[in-house]
């Protein structure tokens, strides 16, 4: 089992981070591990605490909340931060120490690690949901001159027929239907990509504490004058009867994932 | 109740996104990081906890009627209009 191994928070470049200092995880103590004009920001971690089970949803809520906070204060005090994904444990191996091994990383990765900061540095990322009302979206994808034909021929027709026409019916109708999920998400995405072309969407199609359906989850990366943007566009779609919840600021998480810290 | 959709949020990114570092580097038993394994929650995303209940002491449901009665989202961090003034 390796001796030292450090818990990876977020990283930084080219600030000055030598003196930082705050409380993470467990009252560990985070500082900042510097290569160059890059810094980790790490606490030494006792491998052997977590040789547990865990301790509940609350115990990884409140780690997780410790793992954002520390986040939060590198992102006001350094104007961003590259978050790492919670619960990376950088270990030693190979007759190399776990912070030789991080220095190792950054200073292969560091072209990469600058570009991504160049994306995120001064942004904030937000959540955004939009949910719509199943109800009001089939009132208005019902008015169609094919299902009113198709009504009219059920009610001309015998038991038998007029039961097939109703499959008719029903199928004519949910695709309406979903053709007006698709035309709103579509439009509202493009409104959101018009004031910031950072915008991933999530992967999650929960209504959290909604009865509502939730018709778009995106996150986007904004400055400050794109945030007036963004909320203009929200003034736009509640207007338009869809309600709407914002989240964050969140460190950039969603847009530093290998996929993204090229674009 | 109390509602708390910024946990949610939290969870969904910090549990899933952010930077994934080389396995080599991460402590790890057979292939899957050490940590992961002994918090086999954390791997979950919000959503899975949900799905299976997990969460229900932390997330709570809210009827649609309780929200303002201008429709205003109370429920999370940062309500309508008000996204500038909060980005810092």
């Amino acid at each position: 089992m390796p001796a030292e191994t450090l818990y990876l928070y977020g990283l930084l470049v080219n600030v000055s981070a030598a003196d930082w200092h705050m409380e993470g995880i467990d009252g560990n103590s985070v500082f900042a591990l510097t290569e160059g004009a890059l810094a980790a920001l790490v606490h030494n971690h006792k491998l052997e605490e977590n040789l547990h089970l865990p301790r509940g949803a609350a115990e990884v809520k409140r780690q997780v909340t410790l793992h954002n906070e520390v986040l939060c204060k590198a992102m006001g005090d350094f104007g961003t931060v590259i978050p790492l994904k919670f619960g990376t444990l950088i270990v030693g191996k190979g007759g190399r120490s776990a912070s030789e091994n991080l220095r190792g990383w950054m200073k292969e990765n560091r072209e990469l690690l600058e570009k991504t900061w160049g994306i995120v540095k001064g942004k904030r990322e937000y959540g955004i949901r939009i949910y719509c009302q199943r109800k009001r979206l089939e009132s208005e994808s019902g008015k169609d001159d094919e299902l009113d034909a198709i009504r009219s021929d059920i009610r001309r027709r015998g038991a038998g027929l007029a039961y097939l026409l109703g499959k008719k019916l029903e199928i004519r109708a949910a695709e309406l239907l979903l053709a007006k999920i698709n035309h709103y998400t579509d439009y509202f995405y493009g409104r959101l990509e018009g004031v910031t072309r950072h915008i991933v969407v999530n992967k999650s199609r929960l209504a959290i504490n909604r009865e509502e359906d939730l018709l778009l989850n995106v996150s986007v990366l904004v400055d400050g004058e794109e945030a007036g943007l963004v909320t203009e566009c929200l003034g736009m779609c509640a207007e338009k009867g869809f309600s709407y919840s914002v989240a964050g600021p969140f460190p950039p998480y969603s847009f530093v994932e290998q996929g993204q810290l090229v674009k | 109740m109390k509602t708390d959709i910024g946990v949610a949020e939290l969870l969904d990114r910090a549990l899933q996104k952010g930077v994934i570092l080389n396995a080599d580097l991460v402590v790890t038993v057979a292939g899957v990081p050490l940590l992961a394994a002994n918090l086999r929650l954390a791997l979950a995303s919000a959503e899975t906890m949900l799905k299976y209940g997990v969460m229900q002491d932390l997330i709570v449901s809210k009827p649609l009627h309780e929200e303002g009665k201008n429709g205003e989202n109370k429920d999370c961090i940062i309500t309508k209009g008000a996204i500038a003034q909060h980005f810092c």
